[in-house]
């Protein structure tokens, strides 16, 4: 953790620096610009990052990783939603929300096929009618413009 | 003036049939938005919008107002029952809302919260009714200066979300601060860190942001302890008495902050509603308590986010100045019925003018009928087997991303912050310094540019001006308290465990 | 089985069909978002609420006005008209701020002619000069002669590094013989930002059009010290020139705004818009709104409306570079 905030702001910084020159080019007699927040920022990330690594004894989280059932829940369930983030601008939504829903009522909740497709038909037809005919919400649709 | 004469004549104007109806299907409507995680007021007004240019100009209004209430009161029903809030507001409110909801005391921070939105916001619209055009005015003398102050004092509140270890919480909070650079420069629209990628030059959304990190993490966390339900059992459906005067205190401190800050045109309500928290934590004598289910950690912040909601139309009809999106479109709803904002609006259309206030009355009033009977539905939410609720809190959170901006990207954003927040949490690493300086950073940014262009470049203007100076040394002094209590707050944990804790 | 298959192909065939020829006859379908690029309160957002308004009645469908502000425009406009789907339901109210001011200023601008498509032009205003209602200076004279002297002291707010305050303060500046980086410019996100500051006392001038200074000026917080335009506007027969104060010569800003569409646009849908415009500027009531907000209405057609953006990107051009600020 320490070290990803070292280098988010050794990049913060260097945007800071790029950012300098356009400064004052921009507005002419500027005391601050775009570039002075990325600078503090960088150097604030910096400064923490290395105390972290370093110096700072922080107190000791133990933290079991996740075993067994809820783990490959959550990894399924994390595939899942990946998944659904991918196939939604071909699908469209009510196609997608279809499919994932299913997949994720018998990945978390553990349910049979009948019974995840049944809630997963139910939720997509419940979620169709609030938001696409009720509330005329733009949803994503696929190559079939559903 | 014949103030209470005109008002009257709003109540006769507001409690006609329609009218009524109007508050009433305003106020449920946005209350269902509201619920959803990541719609809240600005996307419910937005949503519902279509449904009142079907009315006539007063009940347009009126109906509006109630969605606008409405969806400010969904927002902390999920805070309190899924620890999911439903918009920036209700952030605090999880905090202390769903340990409440995990003791099975669901209801009562619900009702707590309900009579504290109720109470903040009448309140408020009272001060509205008097005070209005001289409270604008007095609005007006905050100048970014003066903003800049209150951002700064914010950021001072980052130290006491920061549990106990202080290096955390400044860690994340500029790791916020980061993330919110991403997008175009506030000065000059030069991009920053987006390295020529197009979807990062609209920066980093925040409710995509909050969704990912509240809404999805929270689902993932709820798997891995292979959650049944979030209450096994309700002990108390309402509150009591008791509840009622613990709360009370922090319901009138909660009120005050909200509203003065929500006095000044763009003060985000998110940031009124984390200093009122922050304030009750530290006037409480028993701080260690918050964050484990304290009742005055639930109705500061939702009081603070009433009052600061009847406070934002103040400077709306007094200069004609929305301090938020939902009240831009309020603003426009009274322009192109042919009002214009401002002093004279209160001279010239007072008819109009009494009706909406009144309604506004009315509509706080049908808020707390409303809600009280149906925290008894809402509660029942938390007894839904977690194998339902899980999927349909993604499914629901992938739309309220979405809806932001129809950007799959801020659905994609919101995964990453989903699967990161999950990492952060169970690490120990606390979210809400994250998040306060995401919403702070550009804020403060602004405000920053802005005042030393006034000044000519000189940071003297800062100390110059009165009520900048009582701001920046008010935050030196919150942040001194804050760094004070975090150790006494660790201290007194340690003694009570002999062993060192990140709380 | 085949059957099945043909079927399948049939219907995906239709579903894949049907938008595209429908498009225009039905259009619009479903809610048409009108992005502001700029805080609620100013000229921009005025117009575009009192399009919405017009328009989602004629049509039928609801025109929902939503508030992008911040990079001086640019962070809204780029998102209607390059991150949005040109399927005619995102609109942009495009002002010179966010096209010809912004290509005039930056040799590589963010957002091209070549972005978007014109539906028409909607609104024509000039600028005024505004003060703070209980400023010393009592014209538009004293007030120039004051600059002369003291440069460093003027506190002035711009919309963005290039937008119509500062080109015009610009050329005032220029005019009055100051160098414009002794003063202090203060970059806002629009124009009811600006007046706000103004009233505030925290800014002491605010150059933007009359429909933007209409709602400060009518409560009293404001005063108008000059307008630039040839004569004086008839919403403010009070308010002399700039030239007739012997001050500026020449009037070589002012304030538009126009429907702008993604270039990717299909016609049919632009063209959709700009039939409806010409209607919409005819029609009394939404004259009288306009009128209520001193904003002066001047209808121009796509072809032309393009014409005139090209010949003021020019004319921006030229006065960027010989000023001074553009990169």
């Amino acid at each position: 953790m320490g070290g990803t905030l070292v280098l988010l702001g050794i990049l913060s910084l260097w945007e800071g620096w790029r950012l300098y020159a356009l400064r004052t080019q921009m507005v002419a007699g500027a005391v601050v610009g775009d570039d002075t927040f990325p600078s503090i920022v960088g150097a604030a990330l910096l400064l923490l990052g290395a105390a972290i690594l370093l110096v700072a004894k922080l107190p000791q989280v133990k933290v079991a990783p996740p075993y067994g059932e809820p783990r490959k829940r959550m990894i399924l369930g994390a595939a899942i939603l990946v998944a659904y983030w991918l196939i939604l601008p071909y699908l469209g939504y009510t196609g997608s929300t279809a499919l994932v829903s299913t997949g994720l009522f018998r990945a978390m909740g553990g349910y049979r096929w009948p019974g995840a497709l049944l809630l997963g038909s139910a939720t997509t037809g419940a979620l169709y009618l609030l938001f696409r005919v009720w509330l005329l919400q733009p949803l994503p649709t696929g190559l079939l413009g559903l | 003036m014949d103030v209470l004469g005109h008002l009257g004549s709003g109540f006769a104007a507001a409690l006609t049939p329609t009218n009524l109806l109007m508050a009433l299907l305003g106020s449920l409507l946005g209350t269902l938005v509201g619920v959803l995680p990541g719609l809240g007021p600005t996307a419910a007004i937005a949503i519902l919008f279509p449904l009142t240019t079907v009315l006539q100009p007063v009940p347009a209004i009126i109906m509006l107002a109630g969605i606008y209430y409405g969806a400010m009161y969904g927002g902390s029903t999920t805070a309190i029952l899924l620890n999911i809030p439903g918009e920036v507001a209700s952030v605090p409110t999880c905090l202390d809302g769903y340990p409440m909801a995990q003791q099975g005391r669901g209801g009562v921070a619900l009702g707590i919260s309900a009579i504290g939105s109720f109470f903040a916001g009448t309140l408020g619209v009272v001060a509205l009714t008097f005070f209005a055009p001289f409270l604008a005015d007095q609005a007006l003398r905050f100048g970014p200066p003066e903003y800049f102050g209150l951002m700064v004092l914010a950021f001072t509140v980052i130290a006491s979300l920061s549990g106990g270890s202080l290096v955390k919480g400044f860690a994340m909070a500029f790791l916020g601060y980061f993330v919110s650079l991403i997008g175009l420069g506030p000065s000059t629209a030069e991009p920053r860190f987006t390295f020529g990628w197009a979807p990062l030059m609209s920066g980093v959304d925040l409710i995509a942001l909050i969704v990912g990190l509240y809404a999805i993490s929270e689902v993932f966390i709820g798997l891995e302890e292979a959650r049944v339900a979030i209450t096994q059992k309700i002990r108390k459906v309402f509150p009591r008495l008791a509840d009622l005067r613990a709360a009370f205190p922090a319901i009138l401190r909660g009120t005050g902050i909200g509203f003065v800050l929500g006095l000044l045109p763009g003060c985000a309500p998110g940031v009124t509603v984390f200093l009122a928290y922050d304030a009750e934590k530290k006037l409480s004598r028993h701080p260690e308590r918050f964050g484990t289910g304290a009742i005055e950690g639930v109705a500061s912040p939702e009081s603070a986010n009433n009052a600061t909601s009847s406070a934002g139309f103040i400077p709306l009809l007094a200069l004609g100045i929305p301090a938020s999106a939902p009240l831009a479109v309020l603003l426009g709803g009274l322009l192109v019925y042919g009002l214009q904002p401002g002093p004279l609006l209160f001279q010239k259309n007072p008819d109009f003018v009494w009706t909406i206030i009144a309604s506004l009355y009315v509509g706080n009033v049908i808020l707390l009928i409303l809600n009280l009977p149906l925290i008894g539905m809402w509660v029942w939410l938390t007894r839904i087997p977690y194998g339902i609720l899980g999927p349909m809190i993604l499914l629901l959170a992938f739309i309220g991303a979405y809806s932001v901006r129809n950007s799959m990207f801020d659905v994609g954003v919101s995964l990453v912050c989903g699967l990161g927040g999950f990492f952060l949490r169970r690490h120990q690493w606390p979210l809400a310094p994250l998040l306060l300086a995401f919403i702070l950073g550009p804020l403060l940014e602004k405000y920053l540019i802005q005042s030393l262009s006034m000044s000519g470049g000189s940071p003297l203007i800062f100390f110059q001006r009165g009520i900048s100076l009582a701001l920046i040394v008010g935050a030196a002094l919150l942040l001194l308290t804050s760094l004070a209590l975090v150790r006494y707050a660790s201290r007194r944990a340690k003694e009570e465990t002999t062993e060192e804790l990140a709380l | 089985m085949t059957w099945i298959r043909v079927a399948h192909v049939l219907v995906a065939a239709c579903l894949l069909l049907s938008p595209l020829g429908a498009e225009a006859q039905d259009y619009p379908t479903k809610p048409i978002e009108l992005v502001v690029p700029f805080v609620p309160g100013g000229g921009t957002d005025l117009t575009a609420r009192l399009v919405a308004d017009y328009m989602g009645k004629k049509w039928g469908q609801p025109i929902l006005v939503v508030n992008k502000p911040g990079g001086g425009g640019i962070i809204g406009a780029r998102a209607a008209l390059k991150d949005s789907r040109p399927d005619g339901y995102t609109a942009l109210i495009d002002i010179h701020t966010t096209s010809s001011m912004h290509i005039g200023a930056w040799k590589t601008p963010q957002l091209t002619l070549a972005d978007r498509k014109y539906a028409a032009r909607i609104v024509r205003d000039p600028m005024v000069f505004a003060v703070k209602v209980d400023a010393p200076w009592k014209s538009f004279k004293e007030l120039s002669d004051w600059v002369k002297a003291n440069p460093g002291q003027l506190i002035w707010s711009s919309v963005g590094p290039s937008g119509p305050s500062r080109y015009t303060a610009f050329d005032w500046f220029t005019q009055i013989g100051v160098d414009p980086g002794k003063t202090r410019m203060v970059i806002t996100e629009g124009a009811a930002d600006s007046f706000t500051k103004l009233a505030g006392g925290h800014v002491m001038l605010a150059i933007h059009s009359v429909a933007e200074a209409h709602a400060l000026t009518k409560a009293g917080k404001i005063r108008l010290l000059a307008v630039l335009s040839p004569s004086r506007v008839k919403y403010l027969p009070d308010v002399p020139t700039a030239e007739e104060q012997g001050v500026m010569k020449g009037a070589r800003v002012q304030w538009w705004a126009s429907m702008a569409f993604p270039s990717a646009t299909p016609d049919p849908v632009v063209k959709k818009w700009e039939s409806a415009i010409a209607e919409m500027v005819k029609d009394p009531a939404f004259l009288a709104g306009a009128e209520r907000i001193n904003m002066n209405i001047d209808f121009l057609n796509a072809a032309d409306m393009r014409a005139f953006v090209e010949k003021e990107v020019q004319g921006y051009t030229d006065m960027a570079a010989k000023i001074g600020i553009r990169r």
